[in-house]
């Protein structure tokens, strides 16, 4: 009997996740250049784009951090490998831990007997993952040109298609803020810390332009720390 | 496919639009067999391919929330990305890492979505924070061990807990605001008046939380629409140029 960590832990495994994100990276380099190339020929400066891709960067590191807590969280049970494909591309951290769950319940095992068990529970586990992950890439590839340059036009073209094209980024508000508001104290806390942050770094970049561009990460940081905070004082 | 506008001009999709989707389906496409031939290939060299019976359940499981959830994210993200679309659902994190990053984007070069500017930013964004999430990632792979104890510290996992409510905090103020265009959509923040009173009463009855935020879009996305339809109609929900609203 194979152990399911043999293959967690295979080189194989590695080899293969290595292939998929150097690929990944690649579409990602070439995306960039192509649309920084077209953002100039658009009159956008080549400051600007340095400032997007700066924030980009910065914006970045805290989100991911967070995704890494994901990572050692899940590796506990699934080895190194695949949490490691899983949360640089495709999934998302809620997702993983979610799906992993679920389909160990489904096998009625442990998910930390996973790798101490026979290799093809790990094979059913890193199976139904990416079936179950792949509703949404396959739906994209079906209908984001047609949905999305469909609204393209409509909002180049009517007032309507302006305002309906502006309303999914309202609706998506409409519903994570609501929630985020009032689930409980420190979310609430931790939401205003962010926007205060934010206004601040704002008032402060009028004087200080570079700030500007660091405005979320300082945001996500010292309201991320700010948490601890509230959690202690609710507790 | 060009299609005409009110006044009867043709409107054509910018080329890089165009390029930005095919590409994009392509790339995504040969991205999507890549990741089913990873357990495939895999499975079989260790002779361990799964029955299928086994799987039955927790896939069942994982539909049941994936499908809606899937329906939700592409029908209410797709038209904020653009054709960013195609990389940001490949490389996932939409919501905590993906779009906090294209609507800072989008907001510093000062550029509306759903434009051939707004698509390019987006795109930049999206690709910029793959590559530092993948770098990211494979420093905690090579750093684990001695990560563990840091990233198993009470206050760290605390803090990670909130990234949410910290992420909607620095987005909320790109609510506000006339944008960078010529025109803006005038009272638009009535439009969502409706959906964000029933979400709030739903969350504060204890029925809505974070895990249900992609259900609550399949409802309340299109009830906003039918809002600022209703509203448009009335004439309460316009767009004006920015400029005339200033005299005004």
């Amino acid at each position: 009997m194979v152990q399911g960590s043999v293959v967690a832990n295979s080189p194989l495994l590695y080899i293969l996740i290595a292939i998929g994100l150097i690929f990944v990276v690649c579409i990602a380099v070439v995306s960039a250049l192509r649309a920084s190339k077209r953002c100039q020929e658009l009159g956008i400066s080549k400051e600007t784009i340095k400032n997007v891709v700066k924030a980009s960067i910065t914006t970045a590191i805290v989100p991911s951090i967070a995704v890494l807590l994901g990572f050692v969280t899940l590796s506990v049970s699934l080895g190194a490998a695949w949490p490691w494909w899983r949360l640089s591309v495709i999934g998302s951290l809620s997702y993983e831990v979610m799906a992993s769950q679920y389909t160990a319940d489904g096998m009625g095992i442990a998910l930390s007997e996973v790798l101490t068990s026979n290799a093809d529970i790990f094979g059913a586990i890193i199976m139904v993952m990416t079936i179950g992950v792949m509703i949404e890439p396959l739906a994209v590839v079906f209908v984001a040109r047609k949905y999305s340059t469909g609204l393209m036009k409509a909002s180049g073209s009517s007032d309507w298609g302006q305002i309906l094209s502006g309303v999914f980024f309202l609706g998506m508000f409409a519903v994570y803020l609501p929630i985020l508001l009032f689930t409980d104290i420190p979310t609430t806390m931790t939401l205003i810390t962010s926007l205060v942050v934010t206004v601040l770094c704002g008032i402060a970049s009028k004087k200080v332009p570079w700030l500007g561009n660091f405005t979320m990460a300082a945001a996500l940081i010292v309201s991320m720390c700010s948490s601890v905070l509230w959690v202690s004082l609710v507790s | 496919m060009a299609k005409k506008n009110k006044n009867n001009e043709n409107v054509k999709l910018d080329p890089f639009v165009e390029w930005a989707h095919r590409f994009g389906r392509i790339t995504l496409s040969v991205f999507i067999v890549y990741m089913l031939l990873v357990p495939i290939i895999t499975c079989l060299v260790y002779k361990c391919f799964p029955d299928v019976s086994t799987m039955v359940p927790g896939l069942i499981t994982i539909l049941i929330i994936m499908v809606p959830t899937g329906i939700a994210e592409v029908g209410g993200y797709t038209p904020i990305l653009g054709s960013s679309s195609y990389l940001t659902f490949a490389t996932g994190n939409l919501m905590n890492l993906k779009m906090p990053c294209v609507i800072n984007a989008q907001k510093l070069a000062k550029v509306e979505q759903g434009t051939p500017e707004g698509d390019a930013i987006a795109l930049i964004a999206t690709a910029v924070s793959s590559i530092v999430t993948i770098i990211i990632m494979a420093v905690g792979l090579l750093l684990i061990v001695p990560l563990q104890p840091l990233m198993n510290n009470e206050y760290v996992a605390t803090a990670a807990n909130y990234i949410m409510p910290a992420l909607f905090g620095c987005m909320a103020l790109s609510l506000f605001g006339k944008g960078s265009g010529k025109t803006y959509v005038k009272n638009r923040l009535l439009s969502v008046a409706l959906p964000a009173l029933l979400v709030s009463v739903l969350t504060i009855v204890g029925i809505a939380n974070a895990g249900m935020a992609s259900w609550l879009m399949l409802v309340m996305i299109p009830l906003s629409i039918l809002c600022a339809r209703i509203l448009w109609k009335k004439g309460i929900v316009k767009v004006v140029p920015v400029e005339e609203d200033k005299k005004a």
